[in-house]
C-alpha cells in the first residue's frame, strides 16, 4: 500500500513537472511567434509580386524579386549600405577605443574622486539621449558637421555602455599578469597593448560587434544630423515614403537588406556574444 | 648577481601593520627564503622588493642604490608569481622572450638567448605551444624561463611550487636549487612550506605578525629556534612546548606534573616559570624508573617508515616520532625522557628562547634572554 502510494506521489510530481515544462515552451514558443512575426512579414512583403503588397496570405506565391530590382533602381543601396558600414564599424572602434582606456584607467589604478568619475561616466547612459541631443546639434552645426558623416560619428564615440563593460572584465584581469608585465620591463601603456588586449579579444570582439549592430540600426540621430542627404541605409528607407503614400515593396526589399548584414554577423558570432555578456556578469 | 638590503621596510594598510620593521641584508649569491604562516607579511615583503607596493617607511637597496621608488621594469630584478602568470596568447617562446622584446633587443639577439634558456630548462620542444597546452610542470618552468632570459640582477619567488603535486615539487626544488648552485644566482624566495625552506635555503628569515622571528641558516633555526612561534612552525609534528619550572636542585631540572627532566646544568639559581620544549624525534622510550616524562598514548600515526605516538603528559600534549614500530599503542603508559643537550626553554611571558650556554649566540634576531634573570 504504501509502495503505491509512493509511486502515485512521485508519477503525480513527475506530471506536474512535465506540465509545468511543456506550459513554459508553449509560452515562449508564443512570445517567439509574437517577436519573429513582424520581420518574416517584412521579408514575405518584399518578395511578393507588385499587385500582391497588401495581399494577406501568409505564404508569398508567386515569389517576385521586382520590389528588389525597384528599390536598387530608386535608390543608391550600394552606396548607402558602404557609408552605413563606415559609420558603424568607426563608430564601434571609437567606442572600443574609449571604452578600453577608460575601463583601464578605473580598473587598474587608485586615483582621487575615482568612483565619483566612473559613477559620472557610468551615469551618461541614464541621460536620455533627447537631452544630449540639441546641445550635440548645434554644436555640430557650429563645427559645420551638420550632414556629414564625421558628424553622425563623433558625438557618439563615447559609450557607457562599453566602459561598464569592459571595467567589469578588467576587474577580473589576473592581477599577477599585469604585475608580471610590470616586472618584465613593459610600461602601463605597454602592457595595456601587449598583454590586456590580446587576452581581452574575445571579449573586445563580441563587445565591438554589439556596438556595430547598435550603430548600424541606429536611425534618429543620423536622420538629425544628415536631414538634407539619404547616405546611411535607415535614411534611405526613407525615400520610399512619400507624401501620397508608402511604396511598401522597395521599401520592404531595402528594410529587409538592411536587415541581412546584421542578422549574418549575429548568427556567426553569436556564442562569442552570449559567452562575453555571461561572462562580464558573473565576474 | 646583486646584493639586496632592506633598512627598516614597513609597510601598513589602514590599521594594519603588514611589515613592521624589517632590516635584512641578502647577500650576493644567497638563496634567501622567507617563511611564515599565511597572513605574515612574506609576500608584501617580497612585493616591496619587487617594487610592486610601495612601502610605509624604510629603505630597499640594490647593491648600493636606493631603490625604494624606481618603478619595478627598472630594478633588475625577475619575479617567479604563484600563478606562474604566463601571458596566454603568446606561445612558450614569446613568453620567454617577452622581457627581452620590451627591452627592444634586437630579434636574432632574443631567438638565440630564447633557445638557450630553453635548452636549459629542457623546454626546446614545448617553443610553439601555448601555456594552456603545457602541464603544471611546465608552465612553472616557462615562468623560471621568462625570469632567466633577463640575467637579472636578482630572482624574487612567490611560492612557486605551491600549485604542483608532491612528486613534481619535489623534483623541481631539485631543479631551483641546481639552477641557484650553477648560476650564483641571489634568490629571495617566499614559502610557507617548511620542507621547501630547509631544503632550498641558505639562509631562512621566519616571519610572523610582519615581523622578523628569527633569521639563520636552516640547522640554525631548526636546532636553534629563537622563539616558541620558530619551534611551534618548523618540524613535522613541530617541537613539543610544555609549560614547566625551573629550578636547582643540585643540578638544575624542569619540572611539571608528571615531568621532572634534568636540564645538565649545575647551576644554582631561584624557581621560575619557564616554556619546556623537546623535539618529537629527540624523545625516547626508557624504563618506568628512568622515565623523565610520564604519559599515556592517545594515539599512534603510521607515516610508512616512522610512527608518531600522541600522548598525554600532565594536561600537555606530547608527540614522539621514531623509527616504525615505536612500540607504542594507544592506551598504553609511555615513559619518555630525552638527552639534556636536545632540550629547549623558552621564557614563557616574552616566548623568546632563553640562553643556558655560556655564550650567546649572535645569529639570533634578538639576544636570548639569560635564564636567571626574573621571571
Amino acid at each position: 500500500m504504501t509502495t503505491e502510494g509512493a509511486v502515485d506521489v512521485e508519477q503525480s510530481v513527475g506530471e506536474g513537472s512535465r506540465l509545468r515544462t511543456v506550459g513554459g515552451h508553449a509560452v515562449l514558443i508564443v512570445l517567439s511567434v509574437v517577436c519573429v512575426f513582424p520581420i518574416y512579414w517584412l521579408y514575405a512583403t518584399s518578395l511578393r509580386a507588385p499587385g500582391d503588397v497588401y495581399s494577406l496570405s501568409v505564404l508569398p506565391w508567386p515569389l517576385s524579386l521586382e520590389h528588389y530590382a525597384d528599390a536598387f533602381a530608386k535608390a543608391d543601396i550600394l552606396r548607402m549600405l558602404i557609408n552605413t558600414t563606415i559609420v558603424a564599424v568607426l563608430t564601434a572602434l571609437g567606442q572600443l577605443l574609449v571604452g578600453l582606456l577608460a575601463a583601464y584607467a578605473f580598473a587598474g589604478w587608485k586615483f582621487r574622486f575615482q568612483k565619483l568619475l566612473y559613477l559620472m561616466f557610468v551615469g551618461t547612459w541614464l541621460v536620455p539621449f533627447q537631452v544630449t541631443m540639441m546641445p550635440n546639434y548645434v554644436l555640430l552645426s557650429r563645427l559645420d558637421l551638420l550632414n556629414t558623416l564625421a558628424g553622425v560619428i563623433v558625438p557618439t564615440l563615447c559609450s557607457a555602455l562599453g566602459v561598464l563593460m569592459l571595467r567589469q572584465h578588467l576587474l577580473g584581469f589576473p592581477k599577477e599578469l599585469l604585475e608580471a608585465a610590470r616586472m618584465d620591463g613593459r610600461s602601463s601603456w605597454g602592457i595595456l597593448w601587449t598583454v590586456v588586449v590580446p587576452t581581452l579579444r574575445p571579449v573586445l570582439a563580441a563587445l565591438g560587434i554589439l556596438l556595430a549592430i547598435t550603430a548600424w540600426n541606429e536611425y534618429f540621430w543620423p536622420a538629425l544630423v544628415l536631414q538634407r542627404s539619404n547616405d546611411v541605409v535607415q535614411l534611405g528607407l526613407r525615400s520610399f515614403m512619400g507624401t501620397e503614400g508608402n511604396d511598401w515593396g522597395p521599401l520592404m526589399a531595402t528594410a529587409g537588406l538592411t536587415c541581412l548584414p546584421v542578422f549574418l554577423l549575429y548568427m556567426v558570432l553569436q556564442r562569442h556574444i552570449v559567452n562575453a555578456f555571461v561572462r562580464s556578469g558573473l565576474k | 648577481m646583486s646584493r639586496i638590503r632592506l633598512e627598516g621596510l614597513t609597510r601598513r594598510f589602514g590599521a594594519v601593520t603588514a611589515v613592521d620593521d624589517v632590516w635584512l641584508d641578502v647577500a650576493d649569491g644567497e638563496f634567501l627564503v622567507l617563511l611564515g604562516p599565511s597572513g605574515c607579511g612574506k609576500s608584501t615583503l617580497l612585493r616591496m622588493i619587487a617594487g610592486l607596493l610601495g612601502p610605509t617607511g624604510g629603505r630597499v637597496l640594490l647593491d648600493d642604490t636606493d631603490i625604494t621608488h624606481t618603478p619595478p621594469r627598472e630594478r633588475d630584478l625577475a619575479m617567479v608569481f604563484q600563478s606562474y602568470a604566463l601571458y596566454p596568447h603568446l606561445s612558450v617562446a614569446r613568453n620567454i622572450g617577452f622581457p627581452l622584446r620590451a627591452r627592444r633587443l634586437r630579434k636574432d639577439a632574443i631567438r638565440t638567448k630564447v633557445d638557450e634558456v630553453a635548452a636549459v630548462l629542457d623546454l626546446t620542444e614545448l617553443l610553439a605551444r601555448k601555456p594552456k597546452e603545457l602541464s603544471g610542470g611546465q608552465r612553472q618552468r616557462v615562468a623560471l624561463g621568462r625570469a632567466l632570459v633577463r640575467d637579472p640582477g636578482a630572482f624574487l619567488m612567490d611560492e612557486p611550487l605551491s600549485n604542483l603535486d608532491a612528486k613534481l615539487r619535489s623534483s623541481t626544488r631539485a631543479e631551483i636549487s641546481g639552477l641557484h648552485q650553477r648560476l650564483g644566482a641571489t634568490v629571495v624566495y617566499v614559502t610557507h612550506d617548511q620542507v621547501e625552506a630547509m631544503t632550498m635555503a641558505t639562509r631562512i628569515v621566519l616571519l610572523d605578525h610582519g615581523k622578523l622571528e628569527q633569521v639563520g641558516t636552516p640547522e640554525e633555526v631548526y636546532d636553534r629556534p629563537a622563539s616558541t612561534f620558530v619551534a611551534g612552525f618548523l618540524g613535522s609534528p613541530p617541537m613539543n612546548l610544555v609549560p614547566a619550572t625551573a629550578e636547582s636542585r643540585g643540578t638544575l631540572r624542569a619540572h611539571a606534573t608528571d615531568l621532572d627532566i634534568d636540564l645538565g646544568i649545575p647551576a644554582e639559581m631561584p624557581a621560575r616559570p619557564v616554556i619546556l620544549g623537546v623535539r618529537p624525534e629527540h624523545l625516547r622510550l626508557t624504563t618506568p624508573e628512568d622515565a623523565a616524562l610520564r604519559g599515556v598514548v592517545r594515539t599512534v600515526e603510521n607515516l610508512g617508515s616512522e610512527e608518531v605516538a600522541h600522548c598525554l603528559v600532565g594536561d600537555a600534549r606530547v608527540c614522539v616520532r621514531g623509527p616504525r614500530p615505536l612500540g607504542l599503542r594507544a592506551g598504553d603508559p609511555a615513559h619518555l625522557t630525552a638527552a639534556p643537550e636536545t632540550l629547549h626553554l623558552f621564557d614563557p611571558d616574552s616566548g623568546r628562547r632563553l640562553a643556558w650556554q655560556p655564550t650567546p649566540d649572535p645569529a639570533a634576531a634578538e639576544p636570548e634572554v639569560p635564564l636567571g634573570s626574573p621571571a
